[in-house]
């Protein structure tokens, strides 16, 4: 055993289970900066690994497959968004319930579907995968990986636009945002759709191209670690990212290390994203830059 | 409720100066605060978080109507919640009667079934009531379901290493559940008052922490491990031991009913709770410090102080319910002892808006849908279509207020145009 074969099985055990934190974790952090504390994203990624299983299974494609994914995960925000932005009901609320709906309308479907999901191989990328330590890790991956390239630049692009400062407004200041002819609650709405199309690549990507099978409440909490994620990140794009890597390879380093030959405590691993969030928070106090209506509903007063 | 300015520093009255330290660090007057930039004047970063959480919270509360309406649109949307579960059951291909016949026989079908009904209710209703209290005070503090699991340890750590005789065990698990409960929900209210820390997300994340902390306990060389001398899979199973005979809740026999004692228990929790809110007078000022932040504080209330006394009371009782858990359900600690009792006990709350006297109720209901959910297998239909039923019934239960106020909204803009 030396350093670099031991660097190797940690990164390949970890980058697998970052990836869907990433595409829920840009999600949720478009959605936080919009001013909803989305709790149904755990809700949007096990209703899209379930969509996802089933779509694939039922077409043989994996590509149908994410689309259907993508599809339950908009479903979830949908009704999310418009029973929490234009009923204006509690969104904690609504959160909670819909992952309780979601969890059991999956379970109800898993009982009665046979799935059998399509394998789906990996694409290697020439001479970048040939690297040492992070070649396997990082270039030797399902194509649906590098959908992040896209959707990061994605995120980064529309920052510095005009919709990227409305979804801004509309998570600090609403009532300023709503004098300046914003639609506050339809930005929010439009946030959380867009956290639903994230989290359903997530969702799809855990079922269909991660471990080719769809097994009851497989999300196993994550949609909250991408919450953790967003929190331990400071609302900040790299913050993000940097904390679901972190979180990725702390999940990684549950299995790996054991191969390795090392005994760390598996509970405390687990707990990891949750002390660091809450440690975050506690160092920072008000000075995060926590989207200062975060959470709280906003009804125009007309 | 919503007017500016409502987190201007309140005004004190001088017996409440400094008798906590940590408790009574004003968010608004630590030194954190003072280096950082102060918020910007404009709209909605005026208004302070408690009081956007007693807008937020005063949402879920129901407006001044007539008894009757309210029964009858409670009844309306309650049926609502569930017909969309049986849809789902008639999509799939059973039949509703058949569901909604079993959800009756295993609930209220007989005398046996009622017994299993009100064990499945007990620790839901402890900590909807738990839940009602810190709502009522404008604390929003999701993390029952954390709080459910602490509980669960401190009453495990009285049943495995306390030597008592039964009823001496069972007072004390559920003060060491209580305890348990209180204290890991007063680490969110600490967190909240000394740091400024949104207590959803602080409340949230340490239900997680709750759950690697059980696991941590009941696994390898933790003090709550089975090690063997236990009935099942003593040795590598993440288990704690069974629970003696000695120490399992007993049942209270009334016409005809094997009453679980919780049940006994989460009862007369919700009827003192109901009064405490309505006619004591620290309930009084609970009500005040949750409706209006600002009033409470001119009139001498400390947020600090009476919050972190209303999140840790739900804490506690979140924790008794933790206690009614292992000795009355589940009988062992596993990783999955608290079963989503916290988040539904929570939803019952909060679909009751806050209301102690319909969180009775809609606990009986939870309850039924947990006792007669063990009847469907038995024709085929997976148990799960029950947690869609209760999901259902929660976003239907919040909609009559809203929909409500849209109705109105409608009426007076129709009688401005004419």
């Amino acid at each position: 055993m030396n350093l670099t074969t031991d660097l190797e099985t940690i990164l390949t055990a970890s980058v697998p289970l970052m990836v869907p934190l990433l595409f829920a974790g840009l999600g949720e952090y478009v959605a936080q900066r919009a001013g909803t504390f989305n709790l149904s994203v755990e809700g949007m990624m096990l209703g899209s690994a379930f969509a996802a299983a089933y779509g694939a299974s039922a077409s043989g494609s994996p590509v149908v497959g994410l689309l259907c994914g993508m599809l339950a995960g908009l479903a979830v925000a949908f009704v999310h968004g418009n029973l929490s932005h234009r009923l204006q009901l509690n969104t904690y609320v609504v959160g909670l319930s819909l992952n309780v709906l979601v969890l059991g309308v999956t379970n109800y479907l898993l009982s009665t579907t046979m799935l059998d999901i399509p394998g789906s191989s990996a694409w290697r990328i020439p001479l970048l995968s040939d690297l040492p330590i992070i070649g396997k890790a990082f270039f030797v991956q399902p194509w649906v990986v590098y959908l992040l390239l896209p959707l990061l630049f994605v995120i980064w692009w529309v920052r510095r636009r005009r919709v990227g400062l409305e979804l801004r407004a509309a998570g600090d200041d609403p009532v300023a945002g709503d004098l300046t002819g914003i639609d506050v609650n339809a930005r929010r709405r439009q946030a959380l759709l867009f956290c639903g199309l994230c989290s359903g690549v997530g969702g799809a990507y855990l079922s269909v191209f991660q471990s080719g099978s769809f097994t009851s409440g497989m999300t196993a909490g994550r949609g909250y670690i991408v919450i953790a994620a967003v929190i331990f990140g400071g609302w900040m794009l790299r913050g993000v990212i940097g904390a679901c890597a972190v979180f990725g390879i702390a999940q990684g380093l549950q299995l790996a290390l054991p191969a390795i030959g090392y005994g760390v405590s598996p509970q405390l691993l687990a707990a990891t994203p949750y002390l660091l969030a809450l440690v975050s928070l506690a160092l920072l106090g008000a000075r995060s830059k926590r989207p200062l209506a975060l959470g709280q509903p906003f009804a125009p007063a007309r | 409720m919503n007017t500016p300015g409502a987190s201007s520093p309140p005004l004190r009255s001088p017996e409440q100066a400094p008798e906590d330290p940590v408790l009574s660090t004003d968010v608004s007057e630590s030194p954190v605060q003072e280096d950082a930039t102060p918020p910007p004047p404009r709209g909605g970063a005026r208004r302070g978080p408690d009081a956007a959480m007693g807008g937020l919270l005063g949402s879920l509360r129901s407006g001044a109507r007539p008894a009757t309406e309210q029964v009858l649109a409670f009844l309306t949307f309650l049926s609502l919640g569930i017909g969309v579960g049986l849809v789902l059951g008639w999509a799939t291909g059973h039949d509703p009667g058949v569901i909604l016949g079993n959800l009756f026989e295993g609930s209220i079908g007989s005398s046996i079934s009622l017994g299993y009904m009100l064990t499945a209710a007990a620790p839901l209703l402890l900590v909807a009531v738990g839940a009602v209290i810190c709502m009522r005070a404008g604390q929003f503090n999701i993390g029952q379901e954390g709080q459910v699991t602490l509980g669960a340890i401190g009453a495990g750590f009285v049943v495995f290493h306390v030597d008592a005789s039964g009823p001496v065990t069972i007072v004390l698990a559920f003060a060491g559940a209580a305890l348990a409960g209180a204290g890991w929900a007063l680490l969110a209210a600490l967190l909240k008052f000394g740091r400024g820390v949104d207590i959803v997300v602080s409340s949230l994340l340490l239900v997680f922490l709750a759950e690697q902390l059980l696991t941590a306990l009941i696994s390898g060389d933790g003090p709550l491990h089975d090690d063997g001398d236990g009935v099942l899979g003593g040795g590598t199973a993440s288990q704690s031991p069974r629970v003696p005979e000695k120490a399992m809740l007993p049942t209270i026999h009334i016409l005809g009913v094997d009453v679980p004692l919780a049940f006994v228990l989460a009862l007369v929790a919700a009827v003192l709770v109901a009064w405490f809110l309505a006619s004591a007078h620290a309930g009084y000022r609970l009500r005040i410090l949750g409706q209006n932040p600002a009033v409470a504080g001119t009139i001498g209330i400390s947020a600090p102080r009476l919050g972190s006394l209303a999140v840790a009371a739900s804490g506690a009782f979140a924790g008794a319910a933790g206690a009614a858990i292992l000795m009355g359900q589940s009988f062992q600690l596993n990783p999955g002892v608290s079963s989503s009792i916290g988040w539904s006990g929570l939803l019952i709350a909060l679909a009751a808006r806050t209301n102690a006297a319909v969180s009775v109720l809609l606990a009986l209901v939870f309850g039924a849908m947990v006792a007669g959910g063990g009847l469907l297998g038995g024709d085929g239909i997976p148990v799960d279509i029950v947690n869609v039923i209760t999901a259902a019934i929660v976003v239907a239960l919040l909609c009559p207020p809203v929909l409500l106020a849209a109705v109105r909204r409608r009426r007076i803009r129709r009688s401005v145009e004419a």
